[in-house]
């Protein structure tokens, strides 16, 4: 019937983190994609209520990105503005894996991040790119491939 | 391959959140529980719907109890032949929201009209299913056929009217649904009435694989009509938006 909301304030904010890189932006966005879920909820059935979720989030980032002028931000420039630092033990893996993922497109990563850090399964997660099945397959395997060579390249050094 | 996927997840995680909780507080869990819904739900069903079912459910009793006495294998002919009502009872019951025109009044509503009107059948689908239960276990002869065999008897006719019912309001004003379910209702257990009293061997062990066959056809064409009438409500809410 109705979306677990403890659960998915946790998911759509990670998406939303994801995408602008700054937690009380993030968290901003998040709310507001809550807010207007809530207003048009009754009207979905339960099968899209994820990706219409997914879409609104989505909908709000890129309506930040495109009122500011600014860009979405990379790994590093969110660093700067908000003064994280990584943290430093026993990350040599994370860390080679989070090089690799900033080598792959914005698609890529986004793509990657929905199906296996959302746990979306490939329908819904198609749906909230936009693109059909076989293409989300196939972009995926693209994906992989990328990463792993990426990853193996730099365990060789 | 395998530990990728598992490390991938890591690596999207975010700062923890800060005003969750604060959020949560103030908007709970956006639905509820299911079974609040659901005893809210019960509680709009009408009166006349249970006075209805209820004499329904005498009725069946009792001309049962009599033709078992009677003749035995009437039985099961006569719990066939008052399915049909049942199940347009169920039908015009759980249709009601587009009936009365209170459809558009429920799109403001928490929950959405498909969920609404599913969780009606669920609650009527219940207790329909508990009193067939009662009748087939007080009648007792019905189950002399074996339980699956029974169970096939009596749900072909409901289907039956259920499918028939469904097609009719397809193609119905709002106005004249509760009619066409009636109407349904009467067709197919007149139908099957005479049927029984033409051809004395139908429930016999032999035309089993036709019952089969029938019950086959009526779960698909009902499943079929349902996804109709889903698809059919999605749109209707799309184009009031």
């Amino acid at each position: 019937m109705a979306i677990d909301l403890e659960e998915e304030y946790d998911k759509i904010y990670r998406y939303c983190y994801f995408h602008v890189r700054e937690q009380y932006l993030a968290e901003d966005i998040t709310q507001e994609t809550f807010l207007r879920y809530f207003k048009r909820a009754p009207q979905i059935n339960h099968g899209s209520r994820t990706a219409y979720l997914y879409t609104i989030a989505r909908n709000l980032c890129t309506d930040y990105f495109r009122r500011t002028g600014t860009e979405e931000l990379t790994e590093e420039k969110a660093e700067a503005v908000s003064g994280t630092e990584r943290p430093m033990e026993g990350l040599e893996d994370s860390m080679d894996l989070k090089e690799a993922l900033k080598t792959l497109t914005v698609e890529q990563q986004e793509l990657l991040m929905l199906r296996y850090a959302q746990e979306l399964n490939v329908s819904e997660a198609a749906r909230i790119l936009g693109i059909s099945r076989f293409a989300f397959y196939r972009r995926e395997k693209e994906a992989l491939k990328v990463l792993k060579l990426k990853l193996e390249g730099g365990d060789a050094q | 391959m395998r530990q990728l996927k598992k490390e991938l997840k890591k690596a999207f995680e975010a700062p923890q959140p800060q005003r969750k909780e604060e959020f949560l507080r103030q908007h709970g869990n956006g639905g509820g529980s299911l079974t609040g819904f659901l005893m809210v739900q019960l509680s709009y069903i009408g009166k006349g719907t249970w006075g209805m079912m209820a004499l329904i459910f005498i009725i069946s009793m009792l001309a049962g109890r009599c033709m078992y006495f009677q003749d035995a294998s009437q039985a099961l002919g006569i719990l066939g032949a008052i399915m049909p009502f049942w199940a347009g009872l169920f039908m015009s019951e759980g249709l009601k929201s587009k009936r009365n025109g209170m459809a558009e009044l429920e799109l403001s509503c928490r929950h959405s009209i498909l969920q609404v009107t599913m969780a009606r059948f669920i609650i009527l689908g219940i207790v329909e299913l508990a009193a067939l239960l009662a009748v087939g276990a007080g009648i007792g002869n019905a189950w002399r056929a074996g339980f699956v065999r029974g169970t096939v008897y009596i749900l072909v006719p409901w289907m039956a009217t259920s499918f028939l019912s469904l097609c009719l309001i397809k193609r119905s004003g709002r106005e004249n649904e509760a009619w066409y379910c009636l109407g349904a209702a009467v067709l197919v257990s007149i139908t099957l009435m005479s049927c029984g009293n033409i051809w004395k061997e139908m429930y016999s062990p032999v035309f089993f694989g036709c019952w089969l066959l029938l019950f086959a056809l009526l779960l698909a064409g009902n499943g079929y009509k349902i996804k109709w009438f889903r698809q059919h409500m999605e749109d209707y809410l799309w184009n009031l938006n």
